[in-house]
């Protein structure tokens, strides 16, 4: 069972402000951010999130560790990546994607900030200036993102021997 | 600034190995027999093979650095390089974690145990260990990057308290994949904080999924004060050191190990350059600062 | 009159006529060396053994473009008035192809030995200013490294060389630029200047005073030095005279290259268009490194009998125009020839440097000519540093 942390506005605010992924975001844009945020804890094991759900949450990892998955028939559930602290959770309602792409089930008892997703890009409208600092993250954390699946995809790992130089043969 | 692992070094209790190599510069093909002691298998087509120096005096004499290699002589077949995977305070004994991959490697596979190999070595740059000293240490390593920083390891917890954080993040494809798993536990109690990570994880694997330069986002780094020496396939090491330099890590403090085809080992036959440098001479570990350029001009 | 010296010593000039040049060769055999010297073969002036001087390719001159080698006979040429063929002395010193090492398989394990250097010691004639520089760039390479090859060791100490001063240059000459030459400039144990029919002969060591010692020589008249002194000197002016002339398809323009700053030149252009061009030219046929007298690139390579008990390792020459020069179980790292012949050339001109502590290329223009579509590296570096040829 998950359950919204009693935490008041400052407490909050301080863990905004120590989430990695609003690193030098300026006080005034966090404590607009706190307004439209909750912590929410996370036992082990317990699904953030579905695929396919309507996206309508933003998360940030306080503590903790989330697993994304990809679902299908048959196949199962496989797992894609995991995030921990400081990091973006459910990106999709960011950018007003309809549906969450993966599934997010945490690993270990878990603290999330959630932001509610409608709530932030209405705020991005308008205060530009926060609107920005968030795609700004977010765009950036999203481009690491697809570098390291870029890796995972083309198997660096292969069939190169760093350690055994074998010489010409 | 003032240089903080100067004034450490000054008093610092480490005592790190120097390497004597065993070769004559004047007959810098002459290899050494050896017997392989012991064959331990690792993940699939991956092996461990001990060896030790036949010749009492050799053996005596033989000493290396984190980083360095040997080359493997099966007469008929050919040489490899392979890196020293053991510890420089015992360097009776040699460790190569080989996978077998071409004609000389395959064919060491097929050799038992007591069997009879040559040796040349060592050779090549070390992990500057001595560098580190005051600083903290970050060794990431991907795949069969981590056998040639284990005698980094070693060294690093042989005197563990010269250093500040000593941290390894070490990742594979898959968790079937991972190296020398039977010693964590013994490098955790010496102090070194180890992350592991896989591309693929399976069905039973609770740990972080990513590929190694994601981890840098689970560490609080102090760039000012900290070292890394990375090795594993070449992408990942580029993206490793892009991590670390983005933290602040200064270029000139970001170690890499090289690889290039390594044909005579001692800078004559010319294959194993890369730009200005031999990779078996001012090589295999090179830093950023150096090599960054050239390593990241394609095809060169 | 004054008394004539018996004895020469290094730093003299004497003068010693044509035809006595054969008493030279026969004093370093009766030495016991084996005499090299130049020989026409097959249309090109190479170096082989040679007894008489007779043997020499008298009144011979080479025409050299790019991709174009050519001898002749000239009423007006001497005994040395052609230049560099496509042999250099790292066909002696550092041979295609030589066994390093041979082991035998006993009960007990591997007995490996290093054959050792058992040839006579070579006597080289014909000797230019350009590949003394050569030999100097191949010493640093294999005996003031870390390492030392013993092979090259052993050829090197007992090498006696009688250089050339050249009187003409070919068209692919560049030594002008890279300082190597035309003028001999030490690092010879003799060194002979042709004159009309006779030659001056400087005296480089104390092995060199020696073999003069049993020949019959002459004082050197002032004006014969002077003369001697002043053809290359004449040659050199006439060399960079020549950089912009063109005087039709018997004269090609002279090469020329600017080494100024050449070392970051290339490094901080790993990217230039050039590279493609140069690319969709070049064959990858490996003739410039075969022909170049410092590239030092090879392969070691295991020849085993039968029983697999007799093994021979042998070096043989490489070039990085091969996939198998950069080979790697994950791939080739230069896998085009775009890129094997950037490496080429920024290892000869640039990264040489940074290894070496002198470039590579010693100006000698054999690459230009042996290049069968005649890739002309002087003008592939002008090319990337902008200017016009």
């Amino acid at each position: 069972m998950t359950e919204s942390v009693r935490a008041d506005g400052r407490e909050i605010v301080e863990m905004l402000r120590n989430v990695q992924f609003l690193r030098e975001v300026s006080d005034e844009l966090i404590l607009q951010l706190a307004g439209i945020s909750q912590a929410i804890d996370f036992p082990a094991g317990s699904v953030v999130f579905r695929q396919g759900e309507p996206a309508r949450t933003i998360f940030l990892v306080v503590e903790g560790e989330v697993v994304l998955e990809l679902c299908a028939a048959g196949v199962g559930c496989r797992r894609i990546l995991t995030v921990g602290p400081g990091d973006l959770l459910g990106w999709s309602p960011v950018l007003e994607n309809e549906r969450l792409t993966a599934t997010a089930r945490t690993v270990e008892a878990t603290r999330l900030i959630a932001l509610d997703g409608a709530q932030l890009r209405s705020m991005g409208e308008r205060s530009p200036r926060l609107g920005y600092e968030f795609m700004k993250r977010a765009a950036l954390a999203l481009a690491k993102r697809l570098t390291a699946t870029r890796m995972q995809l083309v198997d660096v790992y292969g069939s190169q021997m760093p350690a055994s130089l074998d010489s010409a043969e | 600034m003032t240089n903080v692992s100067t004034n450490v070094a000054a008093s610092a209790s480490a005592q790190m190995i120097a390497a004597a190599p065993t070769v004559p510069a004047n007959d810098p093909l002459r290899p050494h027999a050896a017997r392989i002691v012991s064959i331990r298998p690792e993940v699939a087509g991956i092996a461990t093979y001990e060896l030790e120096l036949d010749d009492p005096a050799t053996r005596d004499l033989y000493r290396f650095r984190p980083g360095q290699f040997n080359m493997l002589y099966l007469p008929g077949i050919g040489e490899a390089a392979i890196s020293i995977s053991s510890d420089p305070g015992a360097p009776e004994r040699l460790l190569h974690t080989v996978r077998a991959v071409g004609n000389v490697t395959q064919a060491l596979a097929r050799q038992r145990v007591n069997d009879r190999i040559l040796l040349r070595g060592p050779f090549g740059s070390a992990w500057p260990v001595e560098d580190g000293l005051g600083c903290d240490v970050i060794l990431a390593a991907g795949g069969l990057g981590l056998p040639p920083l284990r005698p980094a390891i070693h060294e690093l917890m042989r005197n563990r308290g010269d250093f500040g954080r000593v941290l390894l993040l070490y990742g594979a494809r898959k968790p079937a994949d991972l190296l020398y798993t039977d010693e964590y536990e013994t490098w955790r109690n010496a102090g070194i904080e180890i992350e592991v990570t896989v591309d693929l994880g399976d069905a039973n694997w609770t740990g972080h999924i990513g590929v190694v330069p994601t981890l840098f986002d689970r560490v609080a780094l102090d760039a000012g004060r900290t070292r890394l020496f990375t090795c594993g396939p070449e992408i990942m090491m580029r993206f490793v050191i892009y991590e670390a330099l983005d933290r602040g890590v200064a270029a000139e403090h970001a170690f890499l190990s090289i690889e290039r085809n390594m044909n005579c080992a001692v800078g004559f036959c010319g294959h194993c350059q890369l730009g200005p440098a031999f990779a078996c001479k001012e090589g295999p570990v090179f830093t950023w600062r150096r090599m960054g350029p050239f390593v990241e001009t394609e095809e060169f | 009159m004054t008394d004539r010296r018996t004895t020469t010593a290094p730093g003299d000039a004497v003068a010693l006529a044509k035809t006595d040049l054969q008493q030279v060769l026969d004093a370093l055999r009766q030495a016991g060396y084996r005499t090299i010297g130049p020989r026409p073969s097959q249309g090109a002036i190479v170096f082989d053994d040679i007894e008489r001087v007779e043997q020499l390719p008298i009144g011979m001159i080479d025409e050299q473009d790019g991709g174009r080698y050519r001898l002749r006979e000239s009423d007006e040429a001497g005994w040395f008035d052609y230049v560099v063929g496509p042999h250099s002395l790292k066909n002696f010193l550092f041979p295609p192809r030589e066994c390093v090492q041979e082991l035998v398989q006993l009960d007990d394990g591997w007995e490996c030995r290093t054959p050792p250097e058992t040839g006579p010691p070579l006597a080289v004639i014909g000797v230019r200013g350009c590949d003394l520089h050569a030999l100097a760039v191949q010493d640093r390479t294999f005996l003031e490294g870390p390492y030392v090859d013993p092979g090259y060791q052993a050829r090197r100490e007992k090498l006696f060389l009688v250089a050339v001063n050249c009187r003409r240059a070919a068209a692919t000459c560049f030594c002008h630029s890279m300082q190597t030459g035309p003028a001999v400039r030490g690092g010879y144990d003799l060194a002979l200047t042709e004159l009309e029919d006779r030659f001056v002969v400087d005296i480089g060591t104390d092995r060199g005073a020696a073999v003069m010692d049993r020949v019959a020589w002459s004082e050197c008249a002032t004006e014969d030095l002077a003369q001697a002194r002043a053809l290359p000197a004449d040659l050199e002016r006439a060399m960079h005279a020549r950089e912009s002339e063109h005087g039709g398809p018997d004269e090609p323009r002279q090469r020329r290259m600017d080494p100024t700053g050449i070392r970051d030149l290339l490094l901080g252009n790993l990217e230039h268009p050039r590279w493609d061009d140069v690319a969709a030219r070049c064959l990858g046929c490996t003739n410039c490194t075969m022909v170049c007298p410092t590239c030092f690139c090879s392969t070691v390579e295991e020849v085993a009998d039968l029983s697999g008990e007799h093994v021979r390792r042998e070096r043989a020459w490489a070039s990085c125009f091969t996939e198998e020069h950069s080979y790697l179980a994950s791939g080739v790292v230069r896998p085009t020839i775009r890129s094997q012949y950037r490496q080429w050339l920024t290892h000869k001109l640039a990264s040489w440097i940074d290894q070496f502590g002198t470039s590579g290329c010693i100006g000698c223009g054999r690459c230009i000519t042996w290049c069968p579509v005649g890739i002309d590296l002087t003008e592939e570096v002008a090319a990337i540093r902008g200017d016009a040829p």
